[in-house]
């Protein structure tokens, strides 16, 4: 993002948020300063991963780095500018998407406390206070309650829990990018051929959709996982699998819809290919669906990789996860309550952050999730 | 009527057929040979091939589907591995543990969830509107296992005043019947709590969307010209209308009765079926691994069956025009 | 028709807040309801005939919709202050409502039967049984051939024409005083819309119930009105009765109605209409709120508050011009 580019989208954003022109919204502050936040981010992260590629990588730094880029700038684009998912971008409905947007507040606060989280999953190495695989000796550090020198405490290994959760968030929103990344591509596209294809076939899909949704998914995960290797890359692949299903309902029912439009007659009666028009004018617009989908499907991903490795799937120790950590605890529940209760508080702080935020979207961009 | 239920048994057929079949190739599949865990390295060839051939796993693949296949038709879902015992045995044990709990849970679920969606859709906008949709949210993303874990450590372990852990403390005959019922009781309340609560919430949250969307059609205006108190036009004509799209919500979550519980169980030590597969399948017990997936897909046919018939019960046009 | 005031409507102002501002629907709103007569409320879409229906059985959703000011008076009582006990004993009763859309009006999990006898138990006071007679009755006297049936089915498996002989139904089965119906025709086939207005007239005469009957449609109005109220932008600006209005039209808008109403006789010759556009509900101009669009305009049109003129014996008129004296120069020139 050169300098340019940003005075221009800079300009864009004080047309569209309320209250700017008129410069007395209380909001213009925090929005600006989130505005400025995102900005330094998106820098930040391109250096850090360049760099990180330079050193030698580990798993972590590199899933960190790259989920961090990708989710930043993903949800930069969705929140900030809700229009720009709109293939016919008219002014109106660009104003109007935004505003509804940060008109509902306790979305920007999903937002806000959402993006915390990217943040950290990312500048981790930078923010965290002690390294997380670090043990002491456990009889001296063991346990520790949260003093100021260990904001939340240590755990059994004499490890601060507050890196690890720092650090455990990496693990989360690495596997949750990834996976809606992967769950959203795979359902647009399935859904887009079939809304578009209509027919025989589309009922025969849609069947298949239905009766896959309706699958516990914690079963077939467990199975899955536990079966095959535990590996991090494999509990991504199904979380995927089991959210695909949901977006490609709501991207066929856009399609539908949208194939009766004159733009779209007229695009076949000009002899534009079907691919092409399903990739270039029928997919963009249904944009704004996907989005709202998949923020709250990344909400119920995050939710279900704690389940796993809280039983152990998945993440393999020394590397902190949250629901690993909180599974860690149980023996202390009383005596040495930081130990669950920090991680778990973070499960929650993600997961509704993340809800939030989805549902300020849906009603921003007035989409029909039923 | 009866073409309904014929084509949904034959739907219902081929997803247990497809379910039985993925899962029976994933677990054979899987790197890892199923009974090593069950002998030691030293052990005697000969007596490995004896105990093979004995489980049948000798033979090629194909075939042992096919064997599979067949014996499920007949009813027979094979021995555990690990327990040396009939899976069907095992099942009728486990399964009835979890359907008190789970039975409960659902309750408990649908009646707070139904109440509080309603009082929040009743009083849109208010405080309370606002502070229960929040509330709803939170417990909505909670994950179950530190929920569970909020409520052991504080009224297990910190106010001693309910037990966290089994399905009881007093043998059935040991005591009269009060103390006995109490007891059981006492040990349902975490577990049923920390599921009914998570599920309510979400149930909460679908019952104030429809209902909103409902309280905004015009033949509430109608019923209000007519004279009708305000109670009367939401919870009889509003919520009425909304029932279709609830029961079919409760409906679809029939199949969780069996595999949701999974965590809590395990973290409540609850006998039932959630922690039975979880064991077997950490334990690679193929046969019950099976059989419990089996029971799953028949779980979700039966549910899905439950959801669209008590739709149309509930829904006069959907009623109607499937039998014209 | 007596000429006894069953129901008077004074200064009544309705505003809705929306996010846009405050949008005034209904200002200043004065006229009366004789008993047994059939009021036509005339007007385009949007200017505030629905909203001063719906005020007179305090239906306005609240929020966004409030009422400022005025009063309704019904039987010696202002509706506008009733308690809200005492208002629901009126809804359905002696006042009762009919809407436009008879496809979602009626509550479609219930049975037609049901629904017009849950008013009569409730008003009533009687038991089941006899509830169900009288809607038995009622569905009779609307003209539905097969009553029992018809009781026991659904909205949904009715047609348009049916359902709105039900809503009539279940509008009178109290035997009402008053009648109000919103566009009851307007959203039923021609021929269907003839036959509802003839039930409409005849059940009129037989239960003697005053009409409120609110239209944009001139040819409902002529064929079924005693007397006519012309609404324009949340005002009333003509009342008198149905002749007086056709033949002699004093405010400016009626004339442009009437002209822009397609007639055999003027076949061939281009239809006439009404230049410009509604003001809009946020922002009124001041004075008279056609004058954008009045062909007669003057300065004088656009200061201060245009009140209601006596322009002849029980016609009144919002405009200080004599129509009629400009109108017969205008062709006296031409």
């Amino acid at each position: 993002m050169k300098w340019g580019d940003a005075r221009l989208v800079r300009s864009r954003v004080i047309d569209y948020i309320p209250g700017v022109r008129r410069g007395r919204s209380p909001w213009v502050a925090v929005v600006f300063s989130l505005h400025f936040y995102l900005y330094v981010m998106i820098l930040v992260a391109r250096g850090a991963l360049w760099a990180s590629l330079f050193r030698s990588p580990s798993f972590g730094d590199v899933c960190g780095g790259i989920a961090a880029v990708i989710g930043l700038v993903f949800f930069y684009a969705a929140s900030v500018l809700p229009g720009i998912v709109d293939a016919r971008p008219s002014g109106k409905v660009f104003a109007d998407r935004a505003r509804r947007f940060w008109a509902h507040r306790s979305a920007v606060v999903g937002l806000v406390v959402f993006l915390m989280f990217v943040g950290a999953s990312f500048l981790a190495p930078l923010i965290a206070p002690y390294d997380p695989a670090a043990q002491t000796e456990p009889a001296l550090q063991q346990y520790q309650a949260p003093s100021s020198s260990h904001p939340m405490g240590t755990d059994k290994f004499g490890r601060d829990v507050c890196s690890r959760v720092i650090f455990g968030a990496r693990v989360s929103l690495a596997v949750g990018v990834f996976a809606v990344l992967l769950a959203a591509v795979v359902g647009t596209v399935f859904g887009a051929f079939s809304g578009y294809v209509g027919g025989r076939a589309d009922d025969v899909a849609m069947r298949v959709v239905d009766g896959l949704l309706a699958f516990p998914s914690l079963l077939l995960l467990l199975t899955l996982v536990a079966f095959f290797a535990n590996s991090l890359w494999l509990v991504i692949l199904v979380l995927a699998g089991t959210g695909w299903m949901g977006v490609a309902r709501l991207v066929r029912a856009d399609v539908v819809s949208l194939k009766e439009r004159d733009f779209v007659q007229a695009a076949v009666a000009s002899g534009i290919g079907h691919g092409r028009i399903v990739w270039r004018h029928l997919i963009p617009n249904a944009l704004g669906t996907v989005v709202v989908a998949a923020t709250l499907r990344f909400a119920v991903i995050v939710l279900l990789e704690s389940y796993l490795s809280f039983l152990g799937l998945g993440v393999q120790p020394p590397m902190p996860s949250w629901g690993g950590m909180v599974f860690e605890g149980r023996d202390v529940l009383l005596s040495a309550w930081w130990t669950s209760a920090f991680p778990g508080l973070a499960i929650v702080g993600a997961v509704v952050s993340c809800n939030l935020l989805g549902d300020g979207l849906r009603d921003a961009m007035d989409v029909r999730m039923g | 009527m009866i073409r309904f239920l014929l084509r949904r048994l034959v739907h219902a057929g081929i997803l247990v057929f497809v379910t039985l079949t993925a899962t029976f190739f994933v677990i054979k599949l899987a790197p890892g040979d199923p009974l090593s865990r069950y002998y030691s390295p030293e052990i005697n060839p000969q007596v490995m091939a004896a105990v093979r051939h004995q489980w049948g796993l000798d033979r090629p693949l194909p075939v042992q589907y096919a064997r599979t296949l067949w014996s499920y038709l007949r009813g027979d879902f094979g021995v555990s591995i690990s327990s040396q015992r009939p899976v069907s045995d095992i099942l009728g044990e486990t399964i009835p543990r979890t359907l008190v709990l789970t039975l409960s849970a659902l309750s408990l679920q649908v009646v707070i969830g139904l109440l509080l969606g309603a009082l929040s859709a009743k009083n849109r906008y208010s405080v309370l509107d606002k502070s229960l949709s929040f509330v709803f949210l939170v417990f909505y993303s909670l994950p179950s296992f530190y929920f569970a874990f909020v409520l052991i450590a504080l009224f297990s372990l910190k106010l001693q005043w309910l037990p966290s852990a089994n399905m009881y403390s007093i043998p059935p005959v040991a005591a009269g019947f009060f103390a006995v019922f109490a007891d059981r009781a006492a040990h349902l309340v975490l577990p049923v709590t920390v599921l009914a609560l998570g599920s309510a919430a979400a149930l909460a949250r679908y019952t104030r969307g429809s209902l909103l969307d409902v309280i905004h059609q015009d033949f509430i205006q109608t019923a209000r010209a007519k004279g009708l108190p305000e109670g009367r036009v939401f919870w009889i004509h509003a919520m009425r209308n909304a029932l279709p799209q609830v029961v079919t919500v409760i409906g679809l979550s029939v199949p969780f009765l069996l595999g949701g519980a999974v965590v809590i169980e395990k973290i409540f030590a609850w006998p039932g079926m959630g922690a039975l597969v979880v064991d077997s399948i950490f334990a690679r017990d193929y046969p019950v691994v099976l059989a419990a997936n089996f029971i799953g897909a028949c779980m979700v046919i039966f549910g899905n069956l439950l959801a669209d018939l008590s739709h149309g019960w509930a829904d006069p046009r959907v009623r109607l025009c499937r039998r014209s | 028709m007596t000429t006894e005031t069953l129901l008077e409507i004074r200064h009544l102002t309705c505003s809705f807040r929306t996010a846009d501002g405050l949008a005034r629907a209904v200002d200043d709103v004065s006229f009366s309801i004789m008993r047994g007569e059939t009021l036509g409320v005339v007007g385009e879409s949007g200017c505030g005939k629905t909203v001063t229906a719906l005020a007179i059985l305090r239906l306005i959703p609240d929020p966004p919709g409030r009422i400022d000011g005025g009063e309704i008076v019904y039987k010696g009582a202002n509706l506008l202050s009733l308690p809200e006990r005492e208002m629901r004993k009126i809804r359905g009763n002696e006042i009762s409502m009919i809407f436009q859309e008879h496809m979602t009006s009626l509550n479609p999990v219930f049975t037609c039967g049901y629904q017009i006898q849950e008013a009569v138990v409730l008003h009533q006071k009687v038991g089941k049984k006899e509830a169900m007679d009288r809607t038995l009755e009622m569905l009779h006297l609307v003209g539905i051939p097969d009553p029992r049936t018809c009781a026991k089915s659904y909205p949904h498996q009715q047609s348009g024409g049916m359902r709105q002989r039900v809503m009539i139904a279940m509008a009178l089965s109290c035997r009402p005083s008053l009648l109000i119906a919103d566009e009851p025709t307007t959203a039923l086939d021609v021929t269907i819309q003839a036959q509802i207005l003839e039930l409409l007239q005849s059940l009129q005469e037989r239960l003697g119930m005053a009409v409120l009957m609110i239209t944009h449609d001139l040819g409902v109005v002529a064929e079924t009105a005693q007397r006519v109220v012309v609404m324009y932008a949340g005002q009333v600006v003509e009342t008198g009765r149905v002749a007086d209005m056709f033949h002699d039209p004093r405010h400016p808008y009626t004339i442009g109605l009437q002209e822009s109403t397609p007639r055999g006789s003027q076949k061939g010759k281009r239809l006439k209409a009404i230049p410009g556009r509604v003001p809009d509900p946020f922002h009124t101009p001041s004075g008279c709120r056609f004058r954008d669009r009045c062909p007669f305009a003057e300065e004088r049109c656009a200061a201060g508050k245009i009140e209601m003129r006596e322009a002849a014996p029980g016609h009144m008129a919002r405009c200080w011009k004599d129509i009629t004296l400009v109108r017969a120069s205008e062709e006296v020139e031409s």
